[in-house]
């Protein structure tokens, strides 16, 4: 992740007394966060995204298993995107986000 | 009590976390004033929201990040540009720099701009010695990963990443080229200059000492389709930089760069058979939709091209006379850009 110095720290003290620009966005360092936990995944609907390597099917697979017998979900929804080097469909997240209350995916090189 | 690292501005600035592990050019105001004088645009006009994190490339910052690779003011408007390229869609940029694979993109400057700015199309092109391909190169990876965030190890998966992605940039030697160059087959003119963008492997030296145009073809299509390559499997556009002998030879046996193209296309090619041991496709019959209509993907002895299309296969010229080589440069599986470059 790229950051920022400490405020107050030496760091940023040294780069105001030479005048050094920031080369980031501070923005982002804010923008990122993890949505809120779901407090249980028991009775839930889960998104499995896959990205066309033949080992994330595998991999994505096993998961749904495991968490359909842990938690008895309610529903699930397995879906790959059409392929690795290409970015998954406007209309394969509208769906999954609009469907799912999570949504597991994975690389599985 | 001031560490001994803060004292020495560059040791500061290898503290912040801000260079690619060389030292960089402290991107004082005074300095990164002058470079966005120097692009003819306001400093906070936005460029980019770079990928993988979003953040916002402002003409000012993309300053800072060219003062910090040792860029002179006058690069700004191909940096700028490249930038720009690199968000076609269908460049996949957050996908090149989040890869596990080993691509990273490379800058190809055509037009009277590489001349003027002494961007190297000749000996050692893709080696050191220039500063204009070296600090060109270096600002857009340093914009990407201080910018966009592909920070190695972090969201940057790459397993293994290559030297160009410290810095990856060349200009095409239009001299050379026995043909029309490249950005003018793009369909521009002769006296646009360009900025192509490709998400490239690092270059793979195809050596061939004799003088049979077709033999050498030959050898260029067979390194071109090895097993491990990745785009045999995704497709996509691919590149190939001939050596002024090569090109030379090719063009004085009547070759034209599109029979080039079209004999690569035709003879780069591996068997379904033998795809089949190939990590990818292996356990997926689904792979095959990305290969051409052409190709029976159930008949093992069907020939799969490198590509899909002749024309997703790149020429250029560069290199240095006199060595009887060419380059092979395997892409990722997305595709290409290339932007004018709009000078002040």
């Amino acid at each position: 992740m790229v950051t920022l110095p400490m405020p107050g720290s030496d760091i940023e003290q040294r780069l105001q007394e030479l005048g050094i620009k920031i080369p980031i966005d501070p923005e982002v360092l804010t923008s990122w966060r993890a949505v809120p936990r779901l407090e249980t995944l028991t009775g839930k609907v889960g998104g499995f995204l896959g990205n066309k390597k033949a080992n994330a099917e595998v991999l994505l697979k096993d998961v749904k298993e495991l968490l359909d017998q842990r938690f008895e979900l309610k529903d699930s929804v397995l879906v790959d995107k059409f392929i690795y080097s290409r970015p998954a469909s406007e209309e394969i997240i509208d769906s999954l986000a609009s469907e799912c209350d999570f949504v597991v995916t994975a690389i599985a090189d | 009590m001031t560490s001994r690292l803060t004292i020495d501005p560059i040791e500061l600035m290898f503290e912040t976390g801000w260079t690619d592990g060389l030292p960089v050019v402290p991107p004082t105001g005074e300095k990164v004033e002058e470079f966005v004088i120097a692009s003819g645009k306001d400093a906070s006009a936005l460029i980019a929201e770079l990928p993988p994190l979003g953040g916002k490339a402002t003409v000012e910052r993309i300053a800072v990040n060219a003062v910090m690779a040792g860029c002179l003011p006058e690069y700004m408007p191909v940096v700028i540009t490249a930038i720009q390229a690199l968000m076609d869609p269908r460049f996949n940029l957050r996908g090149v720099m989040c890869s596990t694979g080993i691509h990273t993109p490379l800058v190809v400057v055509n037009g009277p701009i590489a001349k003027a700015l002494n961007i190297n199309s000749g000996y050692n092109c893709f080696g050191q010695g220039w500063r204009s391909n070296a600090t060109i190169g270096r600002a857009v990876k340093l914009i990407l990963v201080n910018l966009g965030g592909a920070v190695p190890g972090d969201t940057n998966k790459a397993t293994f990443g290559h030297p160009g992605a410290y810095t990856y940039c060349v200009a095409e030697s239009e001299e050379a080229n026995p043909w029309t160059p490249y950005h003018v087959d793009a369909g521009f003119q002769s006296e646009d200059s360009t900025v192509m963008v490709f998400p490239g492997e690092a270059p793979h030296n195809i050596m061939y000492h004799a003088v049979n145009d077709r033999n050498f073809l030959t050898v260029l299509a067979d390194s071109m389709c090895p097993l491990g390559n990745v785009q045999m499997y995704v497709m996509g556009d691919t590149l190939v930089v001939l050596g002024p002998e090569h090109a030379k030879m090719l063009a004085n046996a009547g070759w034209r760069k599109q029979d080039v193209k079209q004999f690569l296309h035709e003879n780069a090619r591996k068997s379904v058979g033998l795809l089949r041991k190939g990590g990818p496709a292996q356990g997926d019959d689904r792979r095959e939709m990305l290969w051409p209509k052409f190709v029976n993907p159930s008949n093992n002895e069907d020939m799969v091209p490198v590509v899909r299309r002749v024309d997703d296969i790149h020429i250029l010229v560069a290199g240095g006379a006199g060595g009887p080589h060419s380059v092979y440069i395997p892409g990722w599986g997305s595709r290409c850009a290339i932007r004018k470059i709009e000078t002040p």
